[in-house]
């Protein structure tokens, strides 16, 4: 234990949960964090109140105002985006730019296997991933980064639980017709007891009022009515939640 | 850079300012709590955005300027009203809610409720940087404040939450201690 770990101001904390803190920093952090059961109950209540903001907003009403009027003149994009091949490297940078801002939640699922050792081993770790984006990019880390935990946790003969919820566009990871990782899903789930895919009964009901057609699952997957109160009730249960 | 590419990425910033609508009105949403006004200002702001698109000197950093005009349309409004809003008989909007889900819907109203407390700039940072995940740097451009100023204002608008959310007090507890306290009285928002 450092004497640093106990004169960690909580900016500096939020920091860390913000991802503003980098390189040592950031390190020392984590190793404090594993000594220190002060210094982790407070970034666990930071952490909390973080979520609980992230949730209460999640599911807001769409503006009811659309913008039909001001947007239909931009249907002419395409045809002039063929043509002009290095503004659309430009674009691709600025969108590459604003992506890596929006990866917290991945570096946290990314520093889980790290923070998780520090825990009590005699209790299971509970860990709740909640998917809302369909970015194969994010798709690939929650996949790799679950397979982690879970081999490791094996391998130190440690009880974990971890539960894949999805909905929004998240649901596309689920979907017979649209996920490509249907193997994959399948093989961790014969491998591991401990994972549950589970899809919101509200966002498969909207995409088939949406599309018409029934949504076809992938094996296994559980429903849960309310991605929300699923959400709120694994947390009030004392589950660590990350939302990717 | 020729004509054809200069018009191409103003239409390319177009779209993605019109594609921000939502998240315009979430922010907006938050701040006030208000989905009539919400949806005012992320148009207004949508508006601005479009008609002063060349003023954009980095395509970079359209998220930033666009919620920077954000707030600047949310100052104006409430410079041209100055008028009072009653935080304690604001209704809290929501989806349908069955009765199963009471208790989630207590929970969210308790957060929106605690985050309408907030003083303002402690509201705007938190849901800046949590919601929208603009990092400290992007919202101390925005709301034009040093970053010293937006790690201060985040943490203690953190802890005041905790201070509201992380005990047993159900949301209507919290509002009717500080009614009682004297501490809950109409604000006025500029």
């Amino acid at each position: 234990m450092t004497q640093e770990s106990f004169n960690y101001s909580n900016e500096m904390l939020n920091a860390y949960l913000d991802n503003e803190l980098a390189g040592e920093e950031r390190k020392r952090l984590i190793e404090d964090l594993r000594e220190n059961d002060g210094l982790r109950h407070r970034v666990c209540k930071l952490e909390q109140v973080r979520n609980m903001v992230s949730i209460a907003y999640h599911d807001i009403p769409d503006p009811e105002r659309t913008l039909a009027a001001n947007t239909h003149h931009f249907s002419s994009l395409a045809a002039i985006a063929a043509s002009i091949m290095i503004v659309i490297g430009m674009a691709g940078g600025w969108f590459g730019h604003s992506y890596l801002q929006k990866d917290q939640s991945l570096v946290q699922l990314a520093d889980s296997v790290l923070l998780s050792s520090a825990k009590d081993t005699t209790q299971p770790w509970r860990v709740l991933l909640h998917v809302t984006s369909d970015d194969p990019f994010r798709l690939n880390v929650l996949l790799d980064e679950t397979e982690n935990i879970l081999r490791e946790y094996q391998n130190k003969q440690q009880k974990v639980a971890i539960q894949i919820l999805v909905n929004g566009k998240g649901l596309n990871l689920l979907r017979n017709d649209k996920s490509p990782y249907g193997k994959r899903i399948a093989q961790l789930q014969k491998n591991y007891d401990n994972l549950v895919f589970m899809a919101c009964a509200r966002a498969i009901a909207r995409v088939q009022q949406k599309t018409g057609k029934n949504v076809q699952l992938l094996p296994n997957t559980q429903i849960t009515p309310s991605a929300l109160s699923e959400v709120l009730n694994r947390q009030r249960e004392g589950w660590t939640y990350i939302k990717i | 850079m020729n004509m054809l590419e200069t018009l191409y990425l103003q239409r390319h910033l177009k779209q993605r300012i019109a594609d921000n609508h939502k998240r315009l009105y979430r922010v907006a949403y938050s701040w006030g709590h208000n989905p009539d006004l919400a949806s005012d200002l992320a148009q207004e702001a949508i508006e601005k955005a479009l008609t002063r698109i060349g003023q954009l000197r980095e395509p970079g950093k359209l998220d930033s300027w666009l919620f920077g005009i954000l707030i600047n349309c949310w100052r104006d409004h409430f410079r041209k009203q100055r008028d009072t809003v009653d935080i304690d008989t604001m209704e809290l909007q929501h989806d349908d809610t069955p009765e199963k889900l009471k208790q989630t819907q207590d929970m969210v109203d308790s957060v929106r409720r605690s985050i309408a407390r907030l003083p303002e700039g402690q509201r705007q940072v938190v849901t800046l940087v949590n919601l929208e995940g603009f990092s400290y740097a992007e919202v101390a451009e925005i709301l034009e404040i040093p970053v010293g100023t937006v790690m201060s204002r985040l943490s203690r608008a953190r802890n005041t939450l905790a201070d509201y959310l992380l005990t047993f007090k159900t949301n209507q507890d919290v509002s009717l201690d500080n009614a009682r306290s004297g501490q809950a009285k109409l604000r006025r928002i500029k």
